[in-house]
């Protein structure tokens, strides 16, 4: 079992029937590699954003649909937020510079917390609410810097691309 | 429970949730109040060369747009987002794209507040519709030839706890 599966079991407030989602959990554990990466220009009151495809270097049993891609942000207070989506569900959120309180009145997560989906609360980016584990990283640090943790925790191998344009990006504020 | 007791009580758990620290653009209080998903919001407070005090998103509206889906926020909740800032009487820096209102301190109170209403209208608008979908995904679909128990893992779920502990942590 997986550090980030342990943390998952510290959290107690489970529901009764509560559930990982298999397929979601097998996804971000699939050996994965970059396919592509790209600067976007930042959104308002943002400092860097980019968006990247991803594929799994693996044979995937699971058929799931839709593409891999991450998408990540960082905004002007260094506040950041890294998707990993397949199709249009997120697998993983990574949060940096805001807390999260768990659903039914749970626990605080102080820090960098990264959402995951669960068979009642499956919709990270939609309007329901959801659920998170602590991530121990550093707060406040640069978007691409984040972006190579959150890619080692979700098994993307390697990052060459990022590696190679740290420092490099438009509006870069670091 | 009275109203005393009552109000005490809220505001024993506000005063708690509330938290500032310093950010390099400037000092970001966390309000309260959380969005959807369950991020506490959190506004910007800076000092004005001028006097006065700006008080900001912090560029979280446009992020939250920004990872509404993959492909962004459709076009329609954009549209409504700016007309949700219009109406709040927030501006735009041109500089920055901050979503900002400039107030003297005894009013910056009322404009953090505002600004986390906003953020937290935002962040419901703001997702594409991909609930449906997640939802069929999480109730069972089984995506995987090797799933044996419809698609949810079995993972754990012998150790979860019995039932919602509705008492809230600190």
């Amino acid at each position: 079992m997986s550090a980030e599966y342990t943390e998952m079991e510290r959290h107690g407030h489970w529901r009764r029937d509560e559930r990982l989602i298999e397929w979601v959990e097998e996804s971000v554990r699939l050996r994965k590699e970059w396919r592509s990466f790209e600067y976007l220009p930042p959104p308002s009151g943002c400092v860097a954003a980019f968006e990247s495809e991803v594929a799994y270097a693996e044979r995937n049993p699971l058929r799931a649909r839709g593409n891999l891609t991450i998408r990540g942000h960082e905004e002007l207070d260094g506040q950041a937020i890294i998707n990993l989506w397949q199709g249009n569900i997120v697998l993983r959120r990574a949060h940096l510079g805001a807390n999260h309180r768990e659903p039914d009145a749970g626990r605080i997560i102080r820090g960098p917390h990264i959402h995951f989906p669960t068979s009642a609360f499956p919709n990270i980016s939609g309007r329901g609410r959801s659920r998170a584990y602590a991530w121990e990283v550093g707060t406040m640090l640069p978007l691409m810097e984040v972006a190579a943790l959150f890619a080692r925790h979700v098994n993307i191998a390697g990052n060459p691309d990022i590696q190679g344009r740290i420092g490099d990006a438009p509006n870069e504020s670091h | 429970m009275n109203p005393t007791e009552l109000r005490d009580l809220v505001a024993a758990y506000s005063v708690k949730a509330i938290e500032c620290a310093d950010t390099r653009a400037g000092c970001r209080i966390e309000l309260p109040i959380s969005e959807p998903g369950g991020d506490s919001i959190g506004v910007i407070v800076k000092k004005l060369d001028g006097g006065g005090y700006r008080i900001h998103d912090g560029g979280h509206i446009g992020g939250l747009l920004f990872q509404a889906g993959p492909q962004g926020a459709p076009a329609a909740a954009v549209r409504a987002v700016r007309e949700l800032l219009r109406a709040a009487d927030l501006s735009e820096d041109p500089e920055s794209g901050v979503a900002f209102a400039d107030a003297d301190a005894r009013a910056v109170p009322y404009w953090a507040y505002e600004i986390g209403r906003v953020i937290a209208v935002a962040a419901s608008i703001a997702p594409s519709p991909a609930l449906a979908l997640a939802q069929s995904a999480a109730d069972g679909e089984s995506r995987s030839p090797n799933t044996r128990r419809g698609g949810v893992s079995a993972n754990g779920a012998e150790n979860r706890p019995a039932a919602i502990n509705r008492n809230p942590s600190p």
